[in-house]
């Protein structure tokens, strides 16, 4: 789960409150990851749930509509400034790695 | 065509129920139905399907309808090609036939904190409960065993008893251990992107319990057999049917509650009284018919006992009217028994006075040398009564009783009738209502020494 409790996200995490920029429904969002990543990530329901779950509970999303069965989420401005943050941390790491071993080997 | 089946698996243990569901639809058999304790299953043709498990917090096997958790997450795995089967407590089973779907679970980290909530939810508050209760009720036999081991072993119920708690502490501490160990590893494999880590045996373990439980349950049968107690073992199974009952009652109940839409918590709240009133029915209806039992046996037994000493072979003369009993305190274990006799009797002395005598005294046969000398020991012991009473036993002499060793009860520095008569493996404590003669000593001790 979110290491520490959402001090960083996981890879799906990032990209399930990425996909929440604009309304999206539970399985609008599996589909516009796998089509994001090219297949690279896939996010299984159960772990959609769970996740859409924990970052309700944590106030990160929020429920905008509800069509019978079918349920719309939002991110929410703290769900902004955790997804900044975890972009700003993975621009940390690689502009270490440029750094480091610098831009030839890239 | 139906199939019921007992399964003892834990809710951690996600990948042991999705391999057995594939395995009992390679056979033939698909589930239908995840009960508590017996899963439902239907005949169907022999297929290659695959299982998946996921967890739903807010599930609840008292809710009146999924939750609206539950209809997203059908929804969501709908989506991705898996059709629910059932649920069981918060787990929520899965199937499909497709070849390659996409797993339920793709973060194994995610996965193990949603089980340790789910376990934390169901499993482990009940399960630590039952440990408190199990401890408490160990508590009271084990300070018996060490302090008061006499006592203990008057009954071999007592050790009956003591080794079913026993046992039920090491079934819940064992699976509660196991689920820890398990929880650890997980969380340690799956900080380093690896998979959830394998469970432990706690199915081996459900099953030890099990057999123990039955081998206890065996003993019990044939030692109230031995000892003829027939109406025992017929409470004993009328409680288990009785309890076997009213579960199915309470299943009944919250079924109903539930069919009528009654929201989960008042279906909690009614089963947890129905619980407590059924079961508060069961146990004091039962306990009730085997004291009434019990009752009529003890008056029977002391009709039948013979008393190893009279009041006549006391004192040598002939009663008109004799009143005499004897019963067992406790019901004896191998390794003491422990019986208690009186008799009153009544009879005219020779210048024409009636006169009323009495008589009473508990053996005590003990089997093993420490015991015996921890009873003799406890016995030397000057005791202080809540009144304020000091109570000594002063060693006495005790040739007039060809006895090994005797000792006369003083209560306060004023001397009782109360005598202990020590032989080997045998205490008696003895009240003859007067001081004794030489005579009465020699007569007492005579009848009262154990068979050589």
């Amino acid at each position: 789960m979110a290491r520490e409790k959402f001090q960083s996200l996981t890879e799906q995490m990032f990209y399930i409150l990425l996909c929440l920029r604009n309304e999206s429904c539970g399985a609008d969002i599996a589909a516009q990851i796998s089509a994001m990543t090219h297949n690279r990530v896939t996010v299984g329901p159960g772990t959609l749930y769970n996740v859409l779950d924990s970052f309700l509970q944590a106030e990160m999303i929020e429920e905008t509509k509800v069509e019978g069965r079918k349920r719309s989420y939002l991110i929410t401005r703290k769900g902004r400034m955790m997804l900044k943050e975890e972009y700003r941390r993975l621009m940390t790491l690689t502009a270490d790695y440029r750094a480091c071993i610098g831009e030839e080997e890239l | 065509m139906t199939k019921y089946r007992m399964e003892d698996r834990q809710l951690y243990d996600f990948k042991g129920v999705e391999k057995h569901l594939a395995d009992m639809a390679a056979k033939g058999w698909r589930l239908e139905r995840a009960g508590r304790h017996i899963w439902k299953y239907r005949r169907a043709e022999p297929a290659k399907v695959r299982y998946a498990v996921t967890y739903s917090l807010d599930a609840s096997e008292f809710n009146p309808a999924p939750t609206k958790g539950q209809e997203s997450l059908e929804d969501l795995c709908a989506a991705a090609g898996w059709q629910k089967v059932s649920d069981w407590n918060q787990m929520q089973i899965f199937s499909t036939e497709a070849e390659n779907p996409i797993p339920l679970e793709t973060d194994e980290a995610l996965r193990v904190q949603v089980i340790d909530q789910v376990m934390w939810k169901s499993y482990l508050p009940l399960t630590s409960l039952i440990i408190v209760i199990g401890i408490i009720m160990c508590l009271g036999p084990v300070i018996d065993l060490i302090w008061h081991p006499v006592k203990y072993f008057e009954s071999w119920t007592n050790s009956v008893i003591l080794a079913s708690w026993f046992l039920i502490l090491f079934f819940c501490a064992g699976n509660v251990l196991l689920y820890c160990l398990w929880h650890r590893k997980s969380l340690k494999s799956t900080a380093h992107g690896g998979p959830c880590a394998e469970v432990g045996p706690y199915r081996k373990l459900n099953t030890l319990f099990l057999v123990l439980m039955y081998a206890l349950l065996l003993y019990l049968v044939l030692k109230l057999l031995e000892q003829g107690e027939t109406g025992v073992i017929l409470y004993v199974l009328v409680y288990a049917a009785f309890y076997v009952l009213v579960l199915f009652l309470l299943d009944r109940v919250r079924r109903l509650l539930q069919r009528m839409q009654f929201s989960r918590k008042t279906n909690i709240v009614v089963s947890v009284i129905a619980a407590v009133v059924l079961f508060g029915a069961v146990n004091f209806g039962t306990s009730f018919g085997l004291i009434s039992h019990l009752g009529g046996v003890r008056e029977a037994e002391a009709e039948e006992i013979p008393l190893p000493l009279t009041l006549e072979e006391l004192n040598g003369v002939s009663y008109e009217e004799v009143e005499q009993g004897s019963f067992p305190l406790g019901n004896g274990s191998f390794l003491l028994t422990r019986n208690f006799y009186y008799e009153e009797g009544t009879r005219m002395t020779p210048d024409g006075r009636r006169l009323e005598e009495y008589l009473q005294y508990e053996i005590l046969d003990i089997k093993t040398g420490w015991l015996y000398q921890k009873e003799l020991e406890d016995r030397q012991e000057p005791k202080q009564y809540h009144s304020g009473a000091m109570a000594i036993w002063t060693p006495v002499d005790a040739a007039p009783w060809g006895a090994e060793q005797v000792y006369h009860f003083h209560l306060d520095g004023q001397a009782t009738t109360s005598y202990l008569l020590c032989w080997p493996g045998r205490l008696v404590d003895l009240d003859l209502g007067t001081q004794p003669t030489a005579e009465q000593m020699a007569a007492a001790g005579r009848e009262l020494a154990p068979a050589q």
